[in-house]
């Protein structure tokens, strides 16, 4: 029994550590997609500072792609700065490239111990005054580290945003001296730069999770990921150094995507799903077998488990694994999910994992995702399965976001089409009944 | 052992008791952080927990009830005092946060509120998206969420990624009779005037109560409907009109032929003065209920203001042939009485003025001609008396015909009071009744009574047209002008 709890644990969702043994190259058949080749390359080959946008599906495996890229760069004579955005750092409702700035400075100065902080704590200090003057707001700096200041900066003025009478004022504070906290916080990179360790010559900031900021719509079909990527793309793009942001799927869709490739310079990443069907809705047999690899890696990273026979022992038939793969429609964080959810169900609480077992896992994320379907789109969801192509429009942006509409890559081209275990569900049966009429 | 390649598009059922064994295997096999979704309802939640923690004795189970909205889930478990000691933290009332939201924000479209809009954020949704890491790095315990059906659909949209690291979502069905029991005690507890007192935030909890259970999957389409009812009703009471008219529209889909639904349905529209809609409505439903007492009088009503004389008679030949016994319909039926009085009276006083007028412009524009010898003048007085003495008459028949329907209007809301005897606005109406008759001792006395009942009162009757005629009169200055004992 011991060891399915031991596998059930093998199959988390967190991004794996860079080196992982679990880790599973699918670059053949994501598309021949690599971020060390397409965000690296860049970053290695260029004299200049790089600003550089990556997305892909949630759960897609993103991050992970992003710890690698790190672990690479850092091989090759970078320093690296990775860090994760956090509810720390940003308000989704309110929030403001000023945050995302500050979060920046923030991890930059815990990071980066060798260069002097002397130009940030400076600002931070005529900051404070200003707030005191005109806010009556105290922020003591007594505090030698000035991560520490900022973080309390940043809390304040996330609660002074929650005051309506108050956050023009602030604005109004703050606006004309980001400015200035770009130049102080060039200051300090390029103070960072003349102390980098003899064989490091660049500085590389990766500001990942920011694709995490719920999409807020604004008036005029804008939302709140535009108004900071797009209309604050010069300050995002001012610092000296080589920066990669992480942005929302629906963005780099939506119909401001010439805007960011003109603004950004560069054609955003996207990480596409693992192809298990081909266009013809036919099982691919390469991406089935690249899924199955990562189950198979995963257990094998159990040493219980190591010297069993994966179909057959570990699964009581081939035909289950392939569901499992298939059913996933090449997404990682499905596939991992259908696992831990079958093996939950497996009645005997022993190997094999039974047909049965899967059966009701799949019953589970099915429901889910048809919770996650408004009534008025199943229509829209029948069509694209039908075309195999999308519209670029807010519906089907929306679809994608929630993954019920999936893209892969193959032979240079994107294609897309609905998550396979939609396929299943009544409504959507009806809708593909009046679809093909 | 091969297993024969059974169909994956071939759902098998949900069985309660493996959901539940799957449940327990989720919360035991968990090391560290670990994130489980449970779909259920509030009494379903409790003995859930009870029974884990009998099957789970090993575990440290804790439970936070939430009771209030929260901002930061984060901040509340880190203030648990024994966080370290957990590991199982059962999480119930993350509802009341989003019961919260909804109430604070303003909609612009109608359409926008209980439908996880894009254009908002509840904030906590907001903080567990993007602090999933923190939680996960600081709290290894197993996180075990019940929730009803909208806060998971809210959480699937709204806080997408920190949904995605969840290792399951459980359902648990409220079994048939629950169901039942439970829609029929929200449908038995209906109130539309206790809706009116109670605070907006009351209403919205009411209101997603409603919602939770009409999504419940056995639900039947006449208990759908009935709820949808009243979940129109509660926006109505909370004056979200175009959100009520949509609840009616939907509880039509279920119910199409429901004289209660259009009848409330043009209720809304007669506030909103879309007159024609809500007649249309009130056709409606009479067709379907002839003897639907409501909606004969608001049709009446509207009728009325639109100056359709001839059908207000018609239709209030129908309603004085039902019998009724219902204090509120004894009161609707008064206010009829009193508006068409007084409407009939204004307007047959403006038809006399006008006829005066023009008889005394007729015959002053004789009198200025040339034709005038005595005889004419004569003749011409004579006109003018028989025409006073008709304006005259004519005055007497409308004060007759006023008196009549005002004196029936006070009979009705008498009858009102035998069944209510609090009802201060029956008293205010009676009052309203015998000032316009110039009676002013009856008026001063129900006055007085229905501002005991009902202090604020006193400041509408500043205003009234309806005392008019009596408002220069002491006895009624000094009334009003009573202050508060």
């Amino acid at each position: 029994m011991s060891v399915l709890d031991d596998i059930y644990n093998a199959f988390e969702p967190e991004p794996l550590p860079a080196g992982s043994p679990v880790y599973v190259d699918c670059r053949a058949v994501r598309g021949g997609s690599d971020v060390l080749v397409e965000l690296g390359k860049t970053i290695r080959k260029s004299n200049k500072y790089t600003c550089q946008l990556y997305t892909g599906h949630r759960g897609g495996g993103k991050s992970t792609e992003l710890l690698r890229l790190q672990k690479n760069l850092e091989e090759q004579g970078c320093v690296v700065v990775y860090f994760s955005a956090e509810d720390q750092d940003i308000n989704t409702e309110d929030v403001e490239y000023t945050d995302l700035l500050m979060a920046c400075t923030r991890h930059l100065l815990e990071k980066v111990r060798e260069a002097d902080p002397a130009p940030i704590f400076s600002w931070l200090r005529d900051r404070a005054k200003a707030f005191d003057d005109v806010l009556k707001t105290q922020i003591s700096l007594t505090d030698p580290k000035v991560e520490i200041g900022l973080k309390q900066f940043a809390k304040i003025t996330a609660t002074i945003r929650t005051e309506p009478t108050q956050r023009a004022k602030l604005r109004e504070l703050l606006t004309p001296y980001t400015e200035n906290l770009v130049n102080a916080l060039n200051e300090f990179i390029d103070d960072a730069y003349k102390k980098l360790p003899k064989e490091k010559t660049k500085l590389v900031l990766i500001a990942d999770g920011l694709e995490k900021i719920t999409p807020i719509s604004r008036d005029g079909g804008r939302t709140n990921h535009d108004e900071i990527f797009i209309d604050r793309s010069s300050q995002l793009r001012g610092l000296n150094c080589h920066v990669i942001y992480t942005v929302p799927i629906s963005l780099v869709l939506s119909n401001r995507a010439s805007d960011l490739m003109e603004i950004y310079n560069c054609t955003p990443q996207v990480l596409p799903m693992v192809m298990v069907r081909s266009r013809d809705n036919q099982p691919y047999q390469a991406g089935i077998d690249a899924m199955k690899t990562i189950v198979i890696c995963r257990v094998k990273s159990i040493d219980k488990a190591r010297g069993m026979a994966i179909e057959g022992e570990v699964f009581d038939s081939p035909e289950t694994l392939k569901q499992l793969c298939l059913m996933s429609g090449g997404h990682v964080r499905n596939l991992v999910l259908l696992m831990q959810t079958a093996i939950k169900y497996n009645e005997e609480e022993t190997l094999p994992i039974t047909n049965d077992a899967l059966l009701q896992a799949i019953r589970q994320l099915r429901k889910t995702y048809r919770d996650t379907v408004n009534d008025d789109q199943w229509g829209l969801l029948a069509t694209v399965h039908q075309s195999k192509q999308i519209r670029n429009d807010d519906a089907h942006r929306s679809l994608l976001f929630t993954r019920c509409l999936l893209e892969y890559w193959f032979d240079g081209e994107n294609w897309h089409d609905v998550h396979p275990i939609l396929l299943g569900v009544s409504e959507f049966k009806a809708a593909i009944a009046k679809v093909s009429l | 052992m091969t297993s024969k390649p059974s169909n994956p598009n071939q759902e098998p059922g949900l069985d309660h008791e493996k959901e539940y064994r799957a449940l327990v295997r989720s919360i035991r096999w968990t090391k560290g952080f670990g994130l489980l979704f449970v779909q259920c309802s509030p009494a379903e939640g409790n003995r859930l927990i009870e029974r884990v923690r009998e099957d789970l004795p090993e575990k440290r189970i804790e439970v936070l009830s939430l009771r209030e909205s929260i901002y930061s889930l984060y901040d509340v478990v880190d203030a648990l005092p024994n966080k370290d000691q957990i590991d199982v933290l059962f999480i119930q009332g993350l509802e009341y946060s989003l019961y919260e939201y909804e109430k604070t924000q303003l909609w612009d479209e109608p359409s926008d509120q209980y439908t996880y809009s894009e254009k908002g954020i509840p904030q906590i949704l907001g903080n567990l998206n993007l602090g999933r890491e923190r939680l996960a790095e600081n709290f290894k315990l197993c996180f075990v969420f019940l929730v009803p059906l909208f806060v998971l659909k809210y959480l699937a949209r709204r806080s997408p990624d920190f949904f995605d690291w969840r290792s399951g979502v459980l359902e648990f069905v409220s079994d048939i009779d629950l169901v039942e029991k439970e829609t029929f005690r929200l449908i038995r507890e209906a109130n539309n005037q206790k809706y009116l007192s109670w605070t907006q935030s009351e209403r919205n909890q009411k209101i997603l109560d409603i919602q939770s259970w009409s999504e419940e999957p056995n639900q039947s389409s006449e208990r759908k409907a009935e709820l949808l009812i009243e979940q129109g009703n509660l926006l109505a009471a909370s004056q979200e009109y175009e959100s009520a008219i949509i609840s009616y529209d939907q509880a039509l889909q279920f119910k199409p032929a429901s004289s209660e639904i259009f009848r409330n349905r043009s209720d809304i529209l007669l506030k909103l003065e879309r007159y024609e809609e809500a007649l249309t409505g009130y056709d409606h439903a009479l067709k379907l209920h002839p003897t639907d007492y409501e909606a004969l009088v608001s049709r009446t009503i509207i009728l009325l203001h639109l100056n359709r004389f001839e059908e207000v008679e018609s239709t209030y030949e129908q309603i004085s042939k039902l019998e009724t016994y219902d204090s509120d319909n004894l009161y609707v039926q008064g206010l009829l009485l009193k508006l068409w009085g007084i409407k009939q009276w204004n307007r047959l006083r403006v038809e006399n003025i006008q006829q005066l007028t023009h008889a005394v412009q007729l015959i002053s524009g004789n009198m200025n001609q040339e034709s005038l010898i005595k005889g004419k003048l004569e003749y011409a007085k004579k006109d003018l008396r028989e025409s006073v003495a008709q304006a005259e008459e004519k005055h007497q028949q409308a004060q007759k015909k006023t008196i009549l329907k005002l004196t029936e209007a006070i009979q009705c809301f008498n009858r009102c009071l035998v069944l209510q005897p609090n009802n201060g606005d029956a008293y205010y109406e009676k009052a309203a009744c015998y000032a316009f008759q110039n009676q002013i001792k009856d008026a001063i006395l129900n006055l007085e009574t229905a501002f005991t009942l009902s202090p604020n009162y006193r400041q509408v009757a500043a205003t009234d047209s309806a005392f008019d005629s009596i408002r220069k009169d002491d006895r009624f200055q000094a009334l009003i002008n009573e202050a508060e004992s």
